[in-house]
């Protein structure tokens, strides 16, 4: 705990001891109530904020996700005194006159996941004459995710061939499928499944039956090396390529190192994506070892 | 240059004070200083009145120009302030000899003319602290020229506002620290100024408990005065125009009968030539002077020392005039110890015209007052050449020896040589009842010392005889001290010493009857003794070698100077708060009892409240646990229990995606782990309420429509 008080307290005191030494000299009494009045203000000036600071009960919220750099909402709720709270890491900062709860912007340095943060409690109730501040800890409800902020970096030219050699724009392709074969109309297949042109020169209606669509697999693999700066840098690429290969509609693997080993996961969205990339930790990452029958294969490192 | 850049380093305004409420706490605080120096009358009528009205309006000003340079004011007041430093150090050059109280009014008038000056540019949090600390400093001033409780109420506000100027500039400076969205208020502004003001007077109170009472000391000048000088009739006489007609001198006053005079008066018949036992006014509460001593004792105005059975006078009424400057020094009358005791300061500051005698603790030895010259008796007591009415204010220096019951016992008259002169006086008595004498003997015959013997005598009278002012008359004839203490069995303190003193004197002890006042109510605030007119009193003083005249009373609690202990600020506190709350306070422990009970009141107050905020709490919590016992009773109605580990919004997206496919029930738990996770600041608990009763609504009979469903496939 760290303790300082401001200059009135030694003003104060001055007073006190001033008034002190005229109450002992000329007898007026009421010199004694005004040093009583003027060190009890002291005291309580000095004493309430270490007690306050102590027994100050802190609360804290998160969303379970947050991004690099961008500011996500951090709630508080603080018990008992008036305090500033500061969570240098997050560039928090804020005062409440409390006992309150409510909210402010946080912005998270870089990614990570954190259960708890570490803040410094700062109070100087109820007269201001002494600040006493300590460092505490205040558990999450639920921890913070904080992903890599995406950076574009792959060359959008590649992925647009890995669109067209998907085979979209080909023969025989529809929005639902390949059309592998025709059959006869029975009652209940949905009407636009009727294949109209096959039915005009066959007589009767005939409905397509469909292949599932085939889809290249994009695999990214990320290797976070190097000191924080780089790692984030290199977590960022990896975000931004799966965003692109989500987007061009490909099915995309993102490979990447947890503290629990190699982590191979088939990626459906950017979050899901970055809270992995959030996980993730520098080490080498296994390579795909046939790469043409795993698909296109996009490694990002240092 | 680097002088210009300091001093406009130093000049430069602090950020603006942006809250009015803070400015108008500091401005009653400054005013309420203000009006203690008007109210005690200090400073002169012209600064009061500027003081009144430019405080205000200076502090209008400085809010409205808060953000102002304003340098040419600055510069302005600056000069304004020199004048005034100037016309202070002015005014004490006519003051001689470091006088401090002389330079009390000037400096009040300086402190107000500060505050008037200053308060014409205060546009930041530190001008106004300034002004809050000079305005408690003004009410130091006040508070060494106050003589009475009449700042009380204004320094309470004082207090009050000075407690809400800080507490809400701090909340201010905490408030203004980044920015907090605040969903939830802390507590009000009241509350925590209330709060605040609470612990410090909690605070404040157990350190005037402690602290020890305020003291004179001899390194300074007194204050004196003498609202008119109007010399006595006799030089070296004694001049008491509070008897007025009462005057006992002027012819007889009683009723013929010897009986007892019950005139209502605030003169004392004890404060003449002659002490007649048979004779008693029945002086009433009026407020007589107050004594500024650092403790309690007699206040002497003479002494008796000739008895006739009836009446005490003096064996002498010569006088040594006594004549010098500022300090007047008295010399040593017979019988006085040495003046090496501890100095005892006593100012008195009189209320009344009462007896031009001059009080003091036993044994005088410095006067400062306001005249050059001063009478001494032959028992050392003093009389003023001139008549002392209200307003009188003199200080008397006595040498007090650090008296011991231990010490009393050591110096023994009766193993010393009493001379011959000494003895003619102190140990004179008229024709005396045998019984009286044989009483003395037979009372203090297992007594070893003269103080023991004192003692003896005290204890017997206390146990034999009681303290009343209503007695029965005096049978012509009868010997005062014999009816006393065999026919009537009750007096009041001229029997009672008269006996102490005739006795004594019977045992070969020197003594004499002594008249002053008791030491009166202390006021434990300003520190003083209240002596009223009831508080005349006449008491025994015994003669001990090496010591001098030591005062003993049975009836009044006057300690002995060694064994009266350090006396402490809130000496007398309950005394003086159950004398004012009539009725509401009877005794000590009554007292003891109202403020504890009123203490645990207020402490169950406090538990309640307490009691009350755990209880909402508990409610927020359990309110929180029903949704979630809810939601799991929707998913068991639908065959899906919530698995161990498994979160609210987990289970609650489970639950959306099930059959049930209700994409509400995901985003319910999700809005409900938002809510309980933010302390409520996220989202309504009300609207969460609607929403589950919806969902349970929606899927009240899931499981029958489910069967329903599986029976109509199979059929």
């Amino acid at each position: 705990m760290k303790i300082r008080p401001k200059r009135a307290v030694w003003l104060l005191l001055a007073l006190s001891l001033a008034m002190y030494a005229a109450s002992r000299t000329t007898g007026a009494g009421w010199l004694v109530v005004l040093v009583a009045v003027v060190v009890a203000l002291v005291a309580v000036g000095t004493v309430s904020p270490i007690i306050g600071v102590i027994r100050t009960s802190l609360e804290a919220a998160a969303p379970s996700d947050a991004t690099t750099g961008r500011p996500f909402p951090l709630t508080f709720a603080v018990g008992r005194s008036s305090v500033v709270v500061t969570i240098a890491l997050f560039d928090v900062e804020v005062g409440a006159v409390g006992p309150v709860t409510g909210y402010c912007s946080a912005v998270a340095p870089y990614r990570g996941v954190w259960k708890e943060l570490h803040a410094t409690v700062e109070c100087g109730a109820p007269f201001g004459l002494l600040k006493a501040s300590r460092d505490v800890v205040i558990p999450l409800g639920r921890e913070l995710t904080v992903a890599p902020a995406a950076a574009a970096s792959l060359n959008s030219a590649n992925l647009a061939d890995a669109v067209d050699r998907d085979g979209r724009t080909s023969r025989g392709h529809s929005e639902e499928g390949t059309v592998a074969s025709l059959a006869e109309y029975r009652p209940g297949d949905p009407l636009r499944r009727i294949h109209w042109a096959a039915s005009a020169r066959h007589g009767d209606l005939l409905v397509k039956q469909l292949e599932p669509p085939i889809t290249e697999r994009l695999i990214v693999v990320a290797e976070l090396s190097g000191g924080p700066y780089a790692q984030e840098e290199i977590a960022g690429r990896a975000l931004g390529i799966v965003g692109q290969g989500l987007r061009a509609g490909l099915v995309v693997e993102l490979w990447t190192r947890s503290v629990e080993g190699m982590d191979r996961s088939i990626v459906t969205t950017s979050l899901h994506a970055g809270r992995l990339l959030a996980h993730a930790i520098a080490g080498r990452v296994t390579r795909p070892s046939d790469e043409s029958a795993a698909g296109r294969v996009v490694t990002v490192s240092a | 240059m680097k002088l210009l850049k300091a001093l406009k380093r130093a000049n430069v305004t602090g950020s603006p004070e942006e809250s009015i409420a803070v400015r108008i706490a500091v401005l009653v605080a400054v005013m309420s200083s203000v009006f203690a120096l008007a109210l005690e009358d200090i400073a002169g009528t012209l600064v009061t009145v500027v003081a009144m009205t430019v405080v205000p309006f200076g502090f209008f000003i400085s809010h409205r120009h808060r953000h102002g340079e304003q340098l040419a004011l600055k510069a302005g007041l600056a000069v304004a302030l020199l004048v005034v430093l100037a016309d202070f150090l002015g005014s004490l050059g006519p003051i001689a000899g470091g006088d401090i109280a002389a330079v009390q009014v000037p400096l009040a008038e300086v402190f107000l003319w500060v505050q008037v000056l200053h308060a014409l540019h205060v546009p930041a949090r530190r001008d106004l602290v300034f002004a809050l600390v000079a305005s408690g400093v003004t009410f130091a001033v006040v508070g060494v020229l106050s003589l009475s409780v009449a700042m009380a109420p204004l320094l309470v506000v004082w207090l009050a506002a000075a407690t809400g100027a800080l507490v809400m500039g701090h909340r201010d400076d905490v408030r203004g620290v980044g920015t907090f969205d605040v969903d939830r208020k802390g507590s009000s502004e009241p509350k925590a100024v209330g709060r605040a003001a609470g612990v410090l007077v909690v605070a404040a109170t157990a350190m005037f408990l402690i602290l020890p009472a305020a003291s004179t000391s001899r390194a300074l000048a007194f204050p004196v005065n003498l609202p008119s000088i109007e010399t006595v009739a006799s030089p070296g006489g004694l001049s008491n125009p509070s008897l007025g007609q009462a005057n006992p001198q002027l012819g007889s006053t009683s009723d013929g009968s010897g009986g007892i005079e019950t005139r209502a008066s605030f003169g004392y018949f004890g404060f003449a030539q002659e002490l007649n036992t048979g004779l008693r006014g029945r002086p009433d509460d009026t407020l007589m002077m107050r004594v500024r001593a650092p403790g309690p004792d007699f206040w002497r105005g003479q002494s008796f020392d000739t008895w006739d059975g009836t009446t005490w006078t003096l064996s002498s009424d010569s006088t040594r005039t006594i004549t010098g400057g500022n300090p007047l020094v008295i010399p040593p009358s017979p019988g006085d110890a040495p003046a090496t005791g501890d100095d005892f300061v006593a100012t008195f500051y009189l209320e009344r015209p009462g007896p031009n005698v001059i009080f003091s603790a036993a044994r005088p030895v410095e006067v400062y007052f306001p005249d050059a010259r001063l009478y001494q008796l032959r028992d050392g007591t003093l009389r003023a050449a001139v008549d002392l009415g209200a307003g009188a204010v003199y200080t008397v220096v006595s040498s007090r020896q650090p008296v011991t019951s231990d010490l009393l016992r050591l110096a023994d008259p009766l193993v010393y040589e009493i001379p011959d002169d000494f003895a003619a006086v102190y140990l004179q008595l008229p024709e005396t009842p045998q019984r009286v004498l044989d009483l003395a003997t037979e009372v203090t015959k297992n007594a070893p010392t003269t103080y023991d013997k004192v003692r003896a005598l005290e204890a017997w009278m206390a146990s034999n005889t009681t303290y009343s002012l209503d007695i029965p008359a005096l049978p012509a004839g009868a010997d005062a001290v014999d009816h006393y203490l065999f026919e009537a069995k009750q007096g009041f303190c001229e029997q009672i010493g008269s006996s102490l003193v005739v006795m004594l004197r019977s045992l070969g002890i020197p003594a004499r009857l002594a008249v002053g006042y008791v030491p009166g109510e202390r006021n434990p605030f300003t520190g003083m003794y209240e002596v009223r007119a009831s508080d005349a009193h006449s008491w025994a003083e015994v003669w001990f070698p090496g010591v001098g005249w030591q005062s003993f009373d049975p009836t009044a609690q006057v300690p002995l100077a060694g064994e009266s202990g350090r006396l402490r600020a809130a000496s007398g506190v309950i005394s003086w708060l159950q004398a004012r709350l009539p009725g509401f306070v009877d005794s000590g422990l009554e007292a003891l009892m109202v403020f504890g009970g009123l203490a645990a009141v207020a402490g169950l107050t406090v538990v309640g409240f307490r009691v009350r905020d755990a209880r909402n709490r508990r409610r927020e919590r359990d309110g929180y646990q029903q949704h979630v016992w809810r939601l799991e009773a929707v998913g068991r109605r639908a065959g899906l229990d919530r698995s161990e580990g498994e979160s609210v919004t987990e289970f609650g997206a489970r639950l959306a995606g099930s059959r049930m496919r209700d994409p509400d029930i995901g985003t319910y738990a999700h809005q409900l782990t938002d809510w309980y996770f933010s302390g409520g600041v996220v989202g309504d608990e009300s609207m969460l309420r609607q929403n589950v009763k919806e969902i349970e609504r929606r899927h009240r009979d899931v499981r029958t429509s489910m069967t329903a469903l599986r029976s109509s496939i199979r059929g």
